[in-house]
């Protein structure tokens, strides 16, 4: 089964970061509504089973 | 429609009636106390300077009144 | 067609009002407004037409996408049954830290300032471990939290663990339904849930987070080594225990933060490097990526690292950490260090003014779009805003030397230019200000935005004075430290700065009621017109009172007794925010809490006590129309009143009209004047004074307003001064009734300047006329007048410069008109948000002529 890992919206969070754990990242995604465009992050793992917004990385 | 208490009819008044099928909670001139989710406002009664006299509802469920009418007014017709 | 103001004759010449930008000639009086918004940079005017407004009205959002989100709430509560059995200032922090560590971070296009505080930008978070009812509420909404069921089991979880749960015993359960009701007094802030605070926020512009770890660190090993000490001595010794807790949970709080700051700045990297496009937006975002890395860990070195740095803190402390209103700072003071750094040093992020305006409007479009989860009452108050957010500028630096500089300046315009409701200003105007500036606020006065209200300058820093010699740890501000005040809402001066700062509205804020107060003192202490119950104490018959200082008297039985309840209620929730509501992040910033390892909503360096009786023109004006035409002229009883007011005067319009044209408040009138005067220094201030609380210090009227005016109007029955029952009962503070100041601006300048004792501030509301101040002349009048002003020692004065033809146009055809703005009262508000009773209130304002004695008086120089 797909995982965040295989996404192309999952970024790893770096090592050197001070909330970094293995196997955390950011999963970042881009909205847009009447009123513009915009991004939202949000911290999950690796190894979570992918979400609907599941998109192969490249 | 006057705003006075005094000269309307005891049935017309806000008044209890336990188990109504009218219920403050259902009309349109009700709105939820400022504070206590569980009590209410009247606004039914109007100012001549197009104002809102409120009265309190003390049971949202179990007060009405001959004024009841369902529906939700616009924030225009508050104050 | 404009219309031009009329000529007059003035010290034997005639004087002309051409207006003083002549094509203004073709813009017709109701369209002005939406002519005059000048976003400075393309990228504001896209900003602003895309703005998320959060505006309420009724207890409800206006825009309908805008609904309360969840995400806040879940998290807080995994933390807090994650965390039981730790000391509660570590759970707090933790409480922070799972919060900062796990929210959805938002990032929106164009913007230069970056961060929000819910999930997504149509939603604003709730606080369930304050106020049940207030949550209660927002579960019963259209915009409730989704999904609902798991709403509702956190609230559930949270009722006995809220501070409304902690307080309400305390308290007789009649005491907890009257205060409830917002009738004659505000409802208590542990059942609201409703805050304000002033952040310290130069100690993190300054110094940067790191070295605030650093400052705990070391007093962690130095509190580590005292508690080692031996011999052991438990009466010194165990004081550390709590202290440690507190700077354990300084550091969990800070490192929080900082994580969190740079989650925001890996994420404008990831979407610079991932989804943008353009060039130009890459390289800000690559920017904006560098500086969230940086602050607020580290010093601010450029003007934008601080606009980014204070906003980061401003979430934490509005949002985030917990709910507060406000947007309380000295900021052009706070941020002048950087604007030197970048625009006249160009040591780091060199730019022009220009961009620094582009900056100030940015960060009035992030607080516009800035969701309060704020409980019904307060969705109630403020019609036509979103919260009350509110900055000060202006003033003097120790010494009385001017505090203006091109910050101000820079502030000024941005305000001007963007027309946005909020952040509202104050100007504290003081003799010494830079006449520069001066014209800078006339220009957004005559634009018609309702701000910078007008704080007298030397009244705060006496004031500031004042309250520091209650200083319960002898403390309180120097002389030097007066000097900086800023607003801590609308009304009340409030000091900045590194410590000494109002960290919760338990110290000062919240209202009562005197029109009410008065309606009851008629009955016995019952509310016959709202709530049908016995709503004070019984203070007797009224028709039993043989003079009018019995009436005095019974008014101010019922006024006490609110005053006490009131302060108590703060008290007793201050009692429990220092228990379970403890703030580690804001104790990290505050010098003192750092020093002295003392959470922030337990020191009280410098005491800050005040309460706003709002209604109190319409009581006053009661009192003066019983006196002439009960007790003085004895033409009527006090029992054919009673029944007249019971009857909303109908059957009795001829003695309504006789009760109306008693003379009022605002017409520097001989017979209501020293009544009034007596009514406000010796009752209203005199009573609420004798109350000590919390930080030790007496507690101070404000008579002030937000939109409580109207909305108490509507709980208040028919009152003596003629008005019918629902009517708006005040317009204001301390200004004339709507439409009783007959005698023109400088009369209501001689009134309100007779009340000085006991008082903390008082709100003036004035209207001007459009065609005077759009004139060649317009600001030499209005700064003379503000000069007559300054000089009369009144605290406070706001105007409102908007036609009358504007406002009903707007009425018409709202769609048109989404750009006028008007002075409600401690807040601006977009007309066409407002309910139409509040717009006509508005409008009923009287609109001051100036005639040539009035000039005389000012000694304007046309
Ligand atoms: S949560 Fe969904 S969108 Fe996000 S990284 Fe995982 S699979 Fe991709
Ligand atoms: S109009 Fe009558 S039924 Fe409706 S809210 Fe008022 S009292 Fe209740």
């Amino acid at each position: 089964m797909a995982t965040c890992k295989d996404c192309s919206f999952y970024f790893a969070v770096p090592e050197n970061a001070g909330d970094y754990k293995p196997g955390k990242g950011d999963c970042v995604t881009q909205k847009e509504d009447a009123k513009g465009k915009y991004w939202l992050s949000k911290p999950t793992l690796n190894v979570t089973p992918s979400c609907p917004t599941f998109k192969k990385s490249k | 429609m006057s705003a006075t208490a005094q000269n309307s009819s005891p049935n017309m008044m806000m008044h209890e009636e336990t188990g109504t099928g009218k219920p403050c909670i259902t009309c349109k001139w009700q709105i939820a106390d400022p504070t206590n989710p569980v009590k209410g406002q009247c606004t039914v009664n109007r100012t001549q300077m197009g104002g809102v006299w409120k009265r309190w509802v003390s049971d949202v469920y179990n007060k009405t009144c001959g004024k009841h009418e369902e529906g939700k007014l616009s924030f225009r017709e508050h104050v | 067609m404009a219309t031009v103001a009329q000529s007059i004759k003035y010290r034997n010449k005639v004087v002309d009002f051409p207006l003083e930008n002549p094509e203004e000639l073709n813009v017709p009086d109701e369209m002005l407004h939406e002519n005059l918004c000048k976003p400075t940079t393309e990228r504001t005017k896209r900003l602003k037409a895309r703005c998320r407004w959060k505006h309420a009205s009724a207890g409800e959002f206006i825009d309908k996408e805008v609904r309360a989100g969840i995400e806040r709430m879940r998290l807080v509560t995994e933390s807090h049954k994650a965390t039981a059995g730790k000391p509660e200032v570590i759970r707090r922090a933790l409480g922070l830290a799972h919060l900062l560590d796990n929210s959805t971070l938002v990032l929106q296009d164009d913007e230069l300032i970056i961060g929000y505080h819910a999930e997504d930008p149509e939603m604003f978070p709730l606080y369930p471990e304050l106020a049940y009812m207030a949550v209660q509420d927002y579960l019963m909404t259209d915009y409730c939290p989704q999904p609902k069921e798991e709403a509702q089991e956190i609230l559930n979880y949270w009722k006995p663990f809220s501070i409304q749960a902690k307080c309400e015993p305390y308290f007789d359960p009649i005491d907890l339904t009257r205060m409830y009701q917002v009738s004659s007094m505000e409802g208590p802030m542990f059942a609201s849930g409703y805050n304000s605070i002033v952040p310290p926020y130069e100690t993190v512009l300054e110094d940067g987070l790191l070295k605030r770890i650093e400052m705990a660190r070391e007093k962690l090993v130095h509190a580590q080594a005292e508690m080692e000490k031996t011999p052991w001595d438990a009466t010194k010794q165990l004081a550390w225990i709590p202290k440690i807790d507190l700077w354990k949970a300084m550091i969990i709080a800070d490192e929080a933060v900082i994580n969190w700051a740079r989650r925001h700045g890996r994420l404008a990297k990831i979407v610079a490097e991932n989804f943008e496009t353009n060039s130009a937006r890459k390289e800000e975002l690559l920017e904006i990526s560098d500086i969230c890395h940086r602050v607020p860990a580290e010093p601010c070195k450029g003007i934008k690292d601080a606009f980014q740095s204070k906003w980061f803190v401003f979430l934490i402390c509005h949002a985030l950490d917990r709910y507060a209103s406000g947007f309380a700072q000295k900021e052009d003071e706070l941020l002048e260090p950087y604007y030197n750094a970048s625009v006249r040093d160009k040591s780091f992020q060199p730019m022009t003014h220009k961009d620094v305006v582009e900056l100030v409007e940015c960060e009035r479009l992030k607080i516009s779009e800035h969701g309060a989860g704020k409980s019904r009452a307060y969705r109630e108050i403020f019609p036509g805003s979103n919260d009350l957010f509110i900055l000060t500028v202006g003033g003097t630096k120790p010494g009385y030397v001017d505090a203006c500089s091109d910050m101000t300046d820079a502030i000024l315009e941005a305000a001007r230019n963007i027309r946005t409701t909020e952040p509202s200003l104050v100007f504290r105007w003081d003799p010494v200000g830079r006449v520069k500036t001066k014209r800078l606020v006339f220009e957004c006065i005559r634009d018609g935005l309702g701000y910078p209200s007008i704080m007298h300058n030397r009244i705060g820093v006496d004031q500031m004075k004042f309250f520091s010699k209650f200083s319960l740890n002898n403390n309180g501000v120097t002389d030097d430290e007066a000097h900086r005040w800023a607003n801590v809402l609308c009304m009340s001066p409030g000091v900045c700065g590194r410590r000494k700062t109002q960290k919760t509205r338990s110290e000062g804020g919240s209202a009562m009621f005197p029109a009410k107060l008065l309606e009851i003192a008629l009955n016995d202490g019952y509310d016959w017109s709202y709530s049908d119950m016995q709503l004070g104490p019984k203070t007797g018959k009224a028709s039993e009172f043989k003079t009018f200082e019995d009436l005095v008297e019974a008014f101010r039985k019922q006024y006490a007794y609110v005053c006490s309840l009131v302060i108590r209620a703060k008290d007793v929730m201050r009692h429990f925010e220092c228990r379970v509501m403890q703030m580690p992040f804001v104790s990290s910033i505050d010098d003192g809490c750092m020093e002295l390892g003392i959470d922030s909503v337990e020191l009280s360096e410098q005491p800050n006590g005040w309460h706003n009786p709002i209604t109190t023109v319409v009581a006053a004006n009661s009192l003066v129309a019983i006196k002439k035409l009960i007790y003085d002229e004895k033409k009527y009883t006090m029992q054919q009143l009673l029944d007249a007011l019971h009857a909303n005067w109908e059957g009795h319009e001829a003695m309504r009209q006789e009760f109306l044209n008693a003379p009022k408040w605002g017409n520097d009138d001989p017979y209501a004047d020293p009544i009034i005067q007596d009514f406000y220094e010796n009752i209203l201030g005199g009573e609420l004074a004798k109350v000590t609380n919390f930080s030790g210090g007496p507690v101070l009227p404000v008579g002030q307003a937000v939109g409580l005016y109207m909305e108490v109007g509507t709980r208040t029955g028919p009152t003596p001064d003629g008005r019918f029952g629902g009517d708006a009962a005040d317009d204001g503070g301390i200004s004339p009734y709507m439409g009783s100041d007959k005698k023109g601006p400088t009369a209501v300048l001689k009134s309100v300047a007779k009340v000085q004792k006991n008082q903390k501030t008082n709100l003036l509301n004035q209207r001007l006329n459009v065609p005077m101040m759009r004139s060649v002349h317009g600001f030499d009048i209005w700064k003379s007048y503000m000069d007559t002003w300054e000089q009369l020692h009144i605290a406070h004065v706001q105007f409102n410069c908007v036609s009358t033809a504007e406002m009903k146009a707007a009425q018409k055809e709202p769609e048109k008109h989404q750009d006028l703005i008007v002075r409600v009262s401690g807040f601006s508000a977009r007309f066409v948000d407002i309910p139409t009773y509040g717009q006509n209130t508005i409008i009923a304002r009287n609109e001051q002529h100036f005639g040539a004695d009035d000039y005389e008086f000012l000694n304007s120089p046309l």
